[in-house]
C-alpha cells in the first residue's frame, strides 16, 4: 500500500510539473520588419510572493510542494503542500513509527498454589507507538504575506492507539489449554490470550463508553516557516498544537468468551479505570488518578518538517 | 485541471491514512432472544399427579425397591420426569428422587426408555413396567402442559451443554480471579480439579463428591418443572421462573458448590436452537467464600 502511494504522488507530481513547464515557455512571437519605436518607461512593480511565480498570482492550487517529517510526535512522514491564497496553505501529510520495541521485562513471579507459580520474571513484551500512523490535513493561516509565524487548523486521522503492547505468554507461563481459554479477572478487568497464546494491551484516546479508540482529532496550534517556501526552494517548518482526543484509556482484551451463536471465540474488551485499584473497602489505592488523568481532553503534538517547493 | 489533480493528490493522502484506520473489533454485547420452533413433543407434554396419600399413588419397582409415584411429567422436550418416594414412607418425601429418561408417543401411549410404558385414558392410567405387572391407577389431575410466556416457551426443551465459561474470584483470590472456557460438555469433577489447583481450596474429600457428575441433559418443562441428568449421578430436579431475561430456580434435590439449590441469573436465547443461561454460585472450600458464575451456552436437542 505504502509503495501503491508513493507511486502515485509520483506521478502526480510529474503530471503537475509538465503543465508547469508549458506555461513558463510560451510559443515564440513571429519576427517582421518594423520601425523602432522609443522604448516604453520602466515601470517598478512590487515583487510577487514568489520570484519565479506569474505577476498576476491570485488564483489557488498554482504551487506545489513536497516534506518530510524530521523529528515529532508523530513520528516520520511525508507531506504535500500546496498554497490556497497569500495567506493560507494546506497542506496533508502520513506519518508513522516505523519500528517497534522488543523487551524482555520483570513482572514479578506469582505462586498461585503450592503445585503452580507463574513466572513471569522475563517476559517478552513488544510496544509499538501510533499503530497504523497517523494521516493529517491542515491549514496554515499567516497573518501576513511576508511573515513566517501562522496558525493551524485541521485534524489527524488514526487508528487512536498511541501504545500498543503485546506480551508473549506461551508456555510456560500458560500451558497450551490455556490460550483464549484462561482468563485472568481483576475487578471488572478481565485479560485473556488469542488462540496463539499472545496478550494486548493499549493506550489509546477515546472515550471510556466506547469500546473502540477514536479515529478523528481535531487540532489547532501555531508555527513558524512556509510549508509552500517563500523566496527559496527549501525550507524548514515548526508546528506545535494540541489534538482534542476526548480522553485516553488503556484497556486490555479477552478472548476466552465464545459467541453464543457461532461458537467463535469473540474479543471483549475491558477498560482500565480507578476502580480497577480499588480495593475490597474502597480504597482507591491510585488515588483516583487514573480516571483524572483519562479525562484530560487534549494531547501535546509537535514536529519540524524539511519541505522542497517543486514549482 | 491541475486543480482536479491537487485535491486528488490530497484526497489520496487523507483515504490512504483513512483505510490504515484500524479499529479494534467490539465485544459481544446483548443479544436479543430469539423465538424457537415448537418443541418435539410439544403436543403431547403432560403433568400427571396421584393423591398426595401414599396408599393411593401407584407402586413400582425401581431398583428392586418398592416406590410409589408422587407424579408424572412428560416435557415438550420429550423427556419424561417421574418423581417418586418410598414405599411404604414415614414422610411423603422420603427417599424422593426422580427418573429422568427419553420418551416416545404413538396412539395415546407413552413408550418411557428404561422405565416401561404408560397409557392415559381420562384420569385412568396404566402403567406397565419393562418387568413386573401392570399396574393400574387413578390419577387426581392430568393435564396438558403450556408455557405461559415466551421465554418459559423457549426454555421449554431438553438442552446439551456446548461450552462454559466459569469464573471464580473472592476467597483467597481477594478481588482476583480466574475464568476458563470448557468447550464440548461439563464435567464438575474436572472443573473442582482446575480451580483447586488455581488457589481455590477445595478439599480431596469436597472434590471426590464431584466424580460422576458430568451434566448430560438440562431439561426445562412449561409446568415450571426441571431436571439436570449427570453420566454417573442422580439427576438434579426441582422448579424455575423466569421473568422476562431474569432466571431463578429452586432444587427440590440436594445441589452441590457449583449448582447450589437456589440460583439466580439470567437466560436468553440469541438463536433457534441456542440459549444462554448464566448463573451465580456461592462456592465454600474450607470456610473460605468464593463467588462463582456459570455461563453456559446450550444447544437444543431434539
Amino acid at each position: 500500500m505504502k509503495k501503491t502511494f508513493a507511486l502515485f504522488l509520483a506521478l502526480t507530481a510529474f503530471a503537475l510539473v509538465s503543465a508547469r513547464a508549458q506555461e513558463i515557455n510560451p510559443a515564440e512571437p513571429a519576427q517582421d520588419t518594423v520601425a523602432v519605436a522609443e522604448p516604453a518607461p520602466v515601470v517598478e512593480e512590487p515583487l510577487p510572493l514568489y520570484t519565479d511565480a506569474p505577476k498576476e498570482d491570485k488564483q489557488i492550487f498554482n504551487h506545489l510542494s513536497v516534506g518530510a517529517e524530521l523529528l515529532g510526535f508523530e513520528g516520520l512522514g511525508l507531506q504535500v503542500a500546496t498554497t490556497l491564497t497569500p495567506y493560507v496553505q494546506i497542506r496533508a501529510g502520513y506519518s508513522i513509527f516505523p519500528y517497534s520495541h522488543k523487551q524482555n521485562f520483570n513482572l514479578g513471579s506469582f505462586k498461585v498454589t503450592e503445585e503452580r507459580t507463574v513466572d513471569l520474571t522475563n517476559t517478552p513484551i513488544k510496544l509499538s507507538l501510533w499503530e497504523n500512523g497517523l494521516g493529517n490535513l491542515m491549514f496554515d493561516i499567516f497573518p501576513g504575506k511576508h511573515v513566517a509565524f501562522h496558525f493551524t487548523v485541521g485534524m489527524y486521522i488514526g487508528s487512536g492507539k498511541l501504545l500498543a503492547a503485546q506480551l508473549d505468554a506461551r508456555d510456560p507461563i500458560l500451558h497450551k489449554d490455556e490460550y483464549a481459554s484462561l482468563a485472568i479477572s481483576y475487578g471488572d478487568l478481565k485479560v485473556s490470550s488469542d488462540s496463539d497464546g499472545q496478550i494486548y494491551a493499549d493506550l489509546g484516546f477515546g472515550s471510556r463508553d466506547k469500546e473502540v479508540f477514536n479515529s478523528i482529532f481535531p487540532y489547532a496550534g501555531i508555527g513558524f516557516g512556509h510549508a509552500v517556501g517563500l523566496n527559496k526552494r527549501v525550507g524548514v517548518t515548526f508546528d506545535m498544537g494540541v489534538i482534542y482526543t476526548g480522553g485516553i484509556k488503556a484497556q486490555t482484551y479477552n478472548f476466552h468468551t465464545l459467541d453464543p451463536v457461532t461458537d467463535q471465540h469473540v474479543k471483549k474488551t475491558a477498560v482500565v479505570t480507578s476502580a480497577t485499584f480499588t480495593d475490597n473497602d474502597g480504597n482507591k489505592q491510585d488515588k483516583g488518578m487514573v480516571d483524572q488523568i483519562g479525562q484530560i481532553p487534549v494531547f501535546p503534538m509537535m514536529r519540524l518538517t524539511l519541505v522542497v517547493r517543486i514549482f | 485541471m491541475k486543480k482536479i489533480l491537487y485535491f486528488a493528490a490530497i484526497a489520496a493522502i487523507v483515504s490512504t491514512a483513512l483505510s490504515c484506520n484500524n479499529k479494534p473489533a467490539a465485544g459481544g454485547n446483548e443479544v436479543p432472544s430469539v423465538k424457537q420452533q415448537d418443541a418435539v413433543a410439544k403436543d403431547v407434554a403432560k403433568t400427571i399427579v396421584f393423591s398426595e396419600k401414599q396408599e393411593n399413588m401407584p407402586i413400582i419397582k425401581v431398583s428392586e425397591e418398592d416406590k410409589a409415584i408422587k407424579q408424572m411429567i412428560f416435557t415438550e422436550g420429550g423427556r419424561y420426569i417421574i418423581t417418586v418416594i418410598d414405599a411404604p414412607a414415614a414422610k411423603a418425601e422420603d427417599g424422593e428422587e426422580v427418573l429422568v429418561g427419553p420418551f416416545t408417543y404413538k396412539d395415546g401411549v407413552y413408550s418411557l426408555e428404561g422405565f416401561g410404558s404408560i397409557k392415559i385414558d381420562g384420569k385412568g392410567i396404566v402403567i406397565t413396567p419393562i418387568s413386573g405387572d401392570a399396574v393400574n391407577a387413578t390419577a387426581q389431575t392430568v393435564e396438558n402442559i403450556q408455557s405461559g410466556s415466551e421465554a418459559e416457551s423457549n426454555a421449554a426443551r431438553v438442552w446439551k451443554i456446548k461450552s462454559v465459561v466459569i469464573a471464580i474470584s473472592g476467597g483467597d483470590l481477594d478481588k482476583a480471579g480466574i475464568e476458563k472456557t470448557f468447550e464440548n460438555g461439563l464435567d464438575l469433577k474436572e472443573i473442582a480439579d482446575y480451580a483447586k489447583s488455581n488457589g481455590v481450596q477445595f478439599t480431596d474429600e469436597q472434590l471426590n463428591k464431584f466424580k460422576g457428575y458430568g451434566i448430560k441433559e438440562i431439561i426445562f418443562s412449561g409446568s415450571n418443572t426441571f431436571a439436570i441428568t449427570f453420566t454417573d449421578a442422580k439427576p438434579f430436579y426441582g422448579q424455575f421462573s423466569i421473568d422476562s431475561s431474569s432466571f431463578e430456580w429452586d432444587l427440590e434435590s440436594v445441589g452441590n458448590e457449583f449448582l447450589n439449590g437456589k440460583a439466580v441469573g439470567t437466560i436468553t436465547f440469541p438463536a433457534v436452537g441456542r440459549c444462554q443461561l448464566i448463573i451465580n454460585a456461592k462456592i465454600n472450600a474450607q470456610g473460605k467464600n468464593y463467588d462463582g458464575t456459570l455461563n453456559f451456552i446450550l444447544e437444543e436437542v431434539r
